[in-house]
């Protein structure tokens, strides 16, 4: 968290002043010594310092280091507590070994490390992203605590934003009260200068643009904010803003065409939308002075053709706290997300993922608050069910692939559709969180046909998902029988090149080397990896449950490892989507609902889960 | 941050000064920047590569004479400074914590030679100040004018410590003093 002086100073003495302060606040907390008309010279910590015009300054914990000429009441050596030095005093302040925070740099006590962090581990293009969007979202301080505040209030009400989501959102609050605080002098303003409330930022709107429902008062805010001037009555302004808001979010529907950047499903989208809304900002600064009203301004944004929104519905008056809805398509904000994952992109990535690194890396410092300075790294994308599989069941594989990732998201026990390619030697499958019959217990299943699937759930966080599909045998064995890629990056299985012979003859294949990669939550497995070279053969014999409950027939006979003393029909209530209901995309909640399902499952049927 | 150039009287922003106080201190420093209504000019110094440098706000009234010694950009950019208040805030906390501990180190009227006497069993024992006696590992005491006879307390083999070490340092303070 920081402060950044956005603007250069309009005149000389504000830019001397601004200065100073920084200088000042450089040094707060900092030893230093501090001499005095009579040549006395104190040291002490640097507290504060009143910059009205005089100049002084407030020592902790000073002693006097040398005695002048005066006659001081305070002897050498003695230590006070505060120490005043009035301006009238103070001759000059020597403060030793400053660092003048810069791009870059960050001051020498990593309190809030874990936020610059995850901001150095964004690619350049994300970095200055996260910039861009500090600075816009800056516009209205009534408005951001309102959006704030409505972020908040919706977590609260829909439930649909992770814990990460909340500590951000909550974050974002602290951030508006340092904005608030720290208005320069003479109406200059300090930017935010936060690295990890942009994927908070980014979150939310992902969230919000999956379901069409976009919360734009950040973007409006995003969209406005160099623009305007930083005053109150900028929340009058709503319509204008509302425009701006509209403008930051068609930019990327409008940089596949102004600007021809490969922005389909492109990891690089989000730097055309920067340098449009960099554009924007140039073109509008040279439109009008920076003392120009804010109406004329918003009647300029407005008035830009290019940057309309393509559906947009205004659904409240401008100074409601609440925000309007808008049609923002989710492309908006994958483009950017998906320019955070663009470092580690493999062509299996994409398929379009809701988690970014910058989420993943948030989660992985709430995980482990201490480790401050830690920058995972990531061989394998965390990737959930895109948001873009709005319709379900959606084949999804680009041509230029090697491997067909398919998204799925028809929940239930069930394998998910191959889109079979006679070209592509692997395919891809969308997996769901839960695993019929525990995906720990042994990722080998035998359908009816005995057709063995053998290999490596990839997923971190899935466990594999068994379908009727497969159980029918009809799409799982690749004709050529060369290696078969199930699942997609994140949520993979891995076939081994099987001849067609030998499927027919086998009965069972040992999956032992191929065990999916344990999610923290899954740590809980590889105490059957002793055993994961035993065969293993699942026989789901109860059909897919569309709708109430359903239950999963396992035999008796089937050797799982301990934990599971009698493998009996499981009931799992289909509550959400999962067994069977609405057929919703797969996200990142419903895989938790998922889990959760997974361990109530335990619980309701008092098996001892597997440690 | 162009400089404060507007005025004549004014330093320019970048400039390498070597600057001559009228109490007697000289330093050379770039300027950053001077701020007219408080009078201030503040000037850094140190090697150009390292990020740390000594910072210094002088009043610009007390300074006795100055010399242009080479001219340079501004080294401050207002587009890339920011501020980690939360990290200022701890760091002034962990520095006030640090000066606190080191506070108790001094012992308040008493004289140079009990402190350095201090300073030398605190480098291998745990000490503190019960006012002017000084107190090792909580059972031995020595109290003024801190010779070997003057410990009590404590087991046998901590009090033989103690004086041990006493009379040492006393050996190595008058060794310093006679060779100064």
């Amino acid at each position: 968290m920081g402060l950044r002086i956005e603007e250069p100073a309009t005149n000389d003495t504000s830019s001397s002043f601004d200065a100073l302060l920084f200088t000042t606040m450089c040094m707060i907390g900092l030893p230093v010594e501090v001499q005095v008309k009579d040549g006395s010279v104190y040291s002490g910590i640097f507290h504060t310092a009143s910059v009205d015009g005089e100049y002084g300054v407030v020592l902790k914990m000073a002693s006097m280091a040398r005695k002048g000429e005066g006659n001081a009441n305070l002897s050498v050596g003695t230590v006070v507590d505060t120490l005043v030095v009035l301006s009238a005093d103070l001759v000059q302040v020597v403060a030793k070994g400053v660092l003048i925070p810069a791009d870059g740099i960050v001051s020498n006590v990593n309190s809030d490390g874990a936020k610059m962090v995850t901001s150095s581990a964004l690619p350049p293009s994300c970095h200055s992203e996260l910039q861009i969007e500090q600075k816009t979202s800056k516009s209205g301080k009534a408005i951001s605590e309102s959006s704030t505040e409505e972020d908040m209030e919706q977590t609260g009400q829909n439930g649909r934003l992770n814990q990460n989501e909340e500590n951000i959102s909550v974050h974002d609050l602290k951030i508006k009260d340092f904005k608030n605080g720290f208005l320069a002098k003479g109406g200059k303003k300090l930017g935010l200068r936060e690295g990890a409330a942009k994927p908070m930022e980014s979150m939310l709107e992902i969230e919000n643009g999956k379901t069409d429902t976009v919360d734009m008062a950040k973007v409006e805010e995003g969209s406005s904010g160099p623009f305007f001037s930083d005053s109150s009555d900028e929340r009058q302004d709503g319509k204008g803003k509302r425009q701006g808001g509209e403008n930051a979010c068609g930019t990327c529907k409008d940089d596949n065409m102004v600007h021809g950047a490969p922005c389909s499903s492109s990891p690089t989208a989000c730097i055309p939308q920067l340098n449009y809304i960099d554009g924007m900002a140039v073109k509008i600064s040279k439109i009008l002075p920076n003392e120009a009203p804010s109406a004329s301004l918003d009647s300029t944004l407005s008035e830009a053709p290019e940057h309309e929104m393509p559906t947009s519905v205004h659904s409240r008056p401008s100074d409601a706290p609440t925000p309007y809805v808008s049609t923002c398509s989710t492309s908006v904000v994958n483009f950017s997300l998906s320019s955070c994952l663009s470092p580690l992109g493999s062509p299996s990535e994409s398929v379009p993922s809701k988690k970014t690194v910058c989420n993943t890396n948030s989660k992985e410092f709430k995980l482990n608050p201490g480790a401050k300075t830690f920058s995972p790294s990531f061989p394998n994308l965390r990737s959930t069910p895109p948001s873009v599989t709005a319709v379900a069941s959606v084949g999804y594989g680009p041509s230029s692939s090697p491997m067909v990732p398919i998204v799925n998201a028809q929940p239930g026990i069930e394998i998910s559709h191959f889109t079979p390619r006679t070209s592509v030697p692997a395919k891809f499958v969308q997996y769901s969180n839960l695993v019929a019959g525990n995906s720990g217990g042994g990722t080998l299943y035998g359908p009816r046909n005995s057709l063995p699937i053998a290999g490596h759930v990839g997923s971190r966080e899935q466990p594999g998902r068994y379908s009727s599909q497969y159980q029918a045998g009809s799409a799982y064995v690749h004709p050529n029988s060369q290696t078969v890629m199930v699942g997609r990056l994140g949520q993979v299985v891995y076939v081994h090149p099987i001849p067609h012979d030998a499927i027919q003859g086998a009965t069972t294949l040992s999956q032992g080397p191929a065990r999916p990669i344990l999610a923290p939550q899954q740590v809980h497995l590889p105490k059957q990896q002793g055993t994961a070279a035993q065969a293993l053969q699942v026989r789901m014999t109860t059909p897919y449950l569309p709708a109430g409950q359903q239950s999963l027939g396992v035999p008796g006979h089937i050797p799982f490892p301990q934990p599971f003393p009698a493998i009996r029909p499981i009931s799992v209530p289909s509550i959400n989507s999962v067994f069977g209901g609405a057929r919703n995309a797969c996200d990142g909640r419903a895989c938790c609902s998922l889990m959760s399902i997974y361990v109530s499952y335990f619980h309701f049927n008092n098996i001892q889960r597997p440690y | 941050m162009e400089g404060s150039s507007s005025n004549g009287d004014d330093f320019a922003v970048g400039c390498i000064l070597s600057i001559k106080t009228s109490l007697g201190d000289e330093f050379q420093g770039q300027i950053v920047t001077f701020d007219r209504p408080s009078n201030i000019l503040r000037a850094q110094e140190g090697p150009k590569s390292g990020s740390r440098r000594n910072v210094r706000l002088l009043k610009a009234n007390y300074i006795k004479e100055f010399s242009l010694l080479a001219k340079a950009e501004d080294p401050l950019d207002p587009t890339k400074c920011f501020l980690d208040l939360p990290s200022i805030q701890a760091r002034e906390e962990a520095a006030i914590r640090q000066a606190e501990i080191e506070a108790e180190r001094f012992g308040v009227g008493v004289t140079s030679e009990a402190q350095r006497i201090f300073d030398a069993l605190a480098k291998t024992l745990p000490v503190r100040w019960d006012k002017t006696v000084i107190v090792v590992m909580n059972e031995v005491r020595v109290s003024s004018p801190y010779h070997s006879e003057n410990v009590s307390g404590g087991t046998p083999a901590a009090n033989d410590r103690v004086k041990k070490v006493i009379e040492f340092e006393r050996k190595r303070l008058h060794t310093r003093g006679t060779s100064q």
